[in-house]
């Protein structure tokens, strides 16, 4: 049963993906990749990280992927986007596609992948809580002056092309 | 675990499946004649005008940005909701949730909170310099301005 759920969550993860990279519409491929994102999500809980799944869906989901969303809707030219889409690296893309596909297959090959049967695993989120509030309290604060930097740095940075356009629009 | 996500996937199936399966029926046995004026979006039997792709306020990417920070900060308070109640009780309690995955000697109610007072403090200090410095205001008088709508419709 968990086998027949990861292959249909891999079926769709990877047909999604493939639908990014290849439709013209970018506001499809925003969706194609809502899809790719909550997939990923089905795979953390199949692997018994549950509090990643629900990470994996408010963040990726429900944040960034709205913040992609929003990038698309500012685009000037997104009524007028040709249908075309024009490859231009060919060949580096193409030495470093094959050395990736290389790198994929001869760790899939050499990799021993023990199979062991294993008790379905208990949620994560309290023990979680409980690292973070004693073993890994520093990092835990740490990753608060982190948030800080990106709440301030991101505003400013985004501060001044946003009021430019702002006073474009005016103009 | 899983029994609780079964759950989980069930709704979502649903979801998904309310969606798609009156597309898939009404695709099927509706008849295909479409015109100009059937292809056009309805929108509550007004007449459209202009494109949906319209740019977007661009103001609202700066408190996107903020969001997602706050998000972030949200999905580290439930880990630690979650086990304050035991941190109060104390170590004992503690010790049960972490199942000797944590030194949880030390552990308080009064050391979980002033750890989250502190978290929470650091990120108050930078919503309070964005509001300070104005990033957060919406500047009405610029966006009522006639000439934007204009050139929203044209």
């Amino acid at each position: 049963m968990f086998d027949f759920i990861f292959f249909v969550f891999s079926f769709v993860c990877i047909g999604s993906a493939l639908f990014v990279a290849f439709t013209p519409n970018v506001v499809h491929a925003a969706l194609g990749l809502a899809s790719t994102f909550a997939t990923l999500a089905g795979f953390y809980v199949l692997l018994g990280a549950d509090f990643l799944a629900i990470t994996q869906i408010a963040i990726y989901v429900g944040g960034i992927l709205v913040l992609m969303l929003f990038g698309i809707m500012y685009t000037h030219t997104i009524a007028r986007v040709s249908g075309e889409q024009v490859m231009m690296q060919v060949g580096p893309a193409l030495l470093v596609v094959i050395l990736t596909l290389f790198t994929l297959v001869a760790t899939i090959l050499s990799t021993a992948w023990p199979v062991k049967e294993v008790a379905p695993p208990a949620p994560t989120a309290d023990r979680i809580g409980v690292l973070l509030m004693t073993d890994y309290l520093l990092p835990f604060e740490v990753a608060a002056i982190l948030l800080l930097v990106a709440l301030v740095g991101a505003v400013v940075i985004a501060q001044t092309p946003v009021r430019k356009s702002i006073e474009e629009s005016v103009d | 675990m899983y029994e609780n996500y079964a759950h989980v996937l069930i709704f979502a199936l649903v979801a998904v499946g309310v969606v798609v399966a009156p597309l898939i029926l009404f695709a099927l046995i509706r008849p295909v004649r479409p015109d100009a004026e059937k292809l056009s979006a309805y929108e509550c039997g007004e007449r459209v005008v202009g494109t949906p792709w319209i740019q977007f306020n661009i103001r609202y990417y700066l408190v996107c940005l903020v969001f997602l920070v706050f998000e972030v900060e949200i999905l580290l308070l439930f880990p630690w909701a979650l086990v304050y109640g035991a941190f109060i009780g104390g170590p004992e309690q503690v010790e049960a949730l972490a199942q000797g995955a944590a030194n949880t000697s030390e552990a308080s109610g009064g050391m979980a909170f002033v750890a989250m007072f502190i978290f929470m403090v650091i990120l108050a200090v930078g919503l309070a310099y964005d509001w300070g410095k104005g990033y957060l205001e919406w500047e009405t008088e610029i966006t009522t301005s006639p000439e934007i709508e204009e050139k929203e419709v044209a």
